[in-house]
């Protein structure tokens, strides 16, 4: 003899046949085209934010042990030239710059 | 003039938005059917089920090609809901909606058996609305979409057996709620 299902069990499976929002009342077709016109045309892709929001976190992921790399060669390949200090890196930078200091 | 769906979706992926919209129109009930698990109003639905178009539309160029575009439409569907559900928790916590529309469908009062389904749908939903958003998503994929768990694991990006322990866990913690509300017959 099988053990009676569990309230909730039951629930479900009424629940499952109901479809909330059914499409019946759906706006027609053309209501449907003309906001879904307007919503591409207001998401349409163009800037730099998007071309940034569109790199994967895979994408990312790859960059960061190269970005991490690169910043390690160019501390090690620079390390005899680097400044003692705050202060010396203000002078070197400030040599830099087009002012008379 | 394309006739294969696949040649709308190539047409699509090159950004020709005619092809998109006559895609959308075709997917539009799958897409409608699974979001309206995942709304509490009519225009929430709405809301909801644009912002998903838009999502394909972008991710359209992106789509390789080696899963049937369905399977790729509903995994980016799936998402969607998910992050639609995340964003949401916070208000859904201080708030409830209520929907007239939901009841204006019901043409015929005398119909017992829609009315026994709605009052379970309701209390399933508020139910679900106690579940964090990915025991939520699991158990209305499994519970109420009846896709499996080998499919749920494909469009959520889950393993099978996270899905299963997932679904396990959350079927548990419905019943606590259940039990809590006084529910029981």
């Amino acid at each position: 003899m099988t053990p009676d299902p569990h309230p909730l069990d039951r629930l479900l499976a009424e629940a499952r046949l109901h479809r909330p929002f059914s499409e019946t009342v759906e706006p027609s077709a053309f209501g449907f085209e003309t906001r879904l016109r307007a919503a591409l045309a207001a998401n349409a892709p163009g800037g730099f934010a998007d071309c940034l929001a569109s790199l994967s976190w895979r994408f990312s992921a790859a960059c960061l042990p190269l970005a991490l790399a690169a910043a390690l060669f160019l501390a090690m390949s620079h390390r005899h030239s680097l400044p003692d200090g705050v202060g010396g890196l203000v002078t070197q930078w400030a040599g830099l710059l087009p002012l008379g200091i | 003039m394309p006739e294969s769906e696949s040649e709308w979706v190539a047409r699509a992926a090159k950004g020709d938005e005619e092809a998109f919209v006559r895609l959308a129109a075709a997917w539009r009930p799958r897409i409608w059917a699974t979001a309206s698990r995942f709304a509490r109003s009519r225009p929430e639905l709405e809301d909801l089920v644009q912002d998903l178009f838009v999502k394909l539309w972008r991710g359209l160029p992106g789509y390789r090609g080696n899963a049937p575009v369905e399977h790729w439409m509903m995994k980016v569907t799936v998402r969607g809901c998910y992050d639609f559900l995340r964003a949401q928790r916070r208000r859904r916590e201080s708030e409830t909606l209520f929907d007239p529309t939901e009841r204006r469908e019901e043409r015929d009062p005398g119909d017992e058996r829609a009315r026994t389904r709605r009052e379970a749908w309701e209390t399933v939903r508020l139910l679900l609305e106690r579940l964090d958003p990915k025991d939520r998503l699991v158990i209305t994929l499994l519970d109420l979409e009846e896709r499996g768990v080998r499919e749920t694991a494909a469009l959520t990006g889950w393993s099978e057996a996270n899905v299963k322990v997932r679904v396990h866990r959350a079927r548990k913690k419905m019943r606590d709620h259940f039990h809590e509300l006084g529910l029981d017959p």
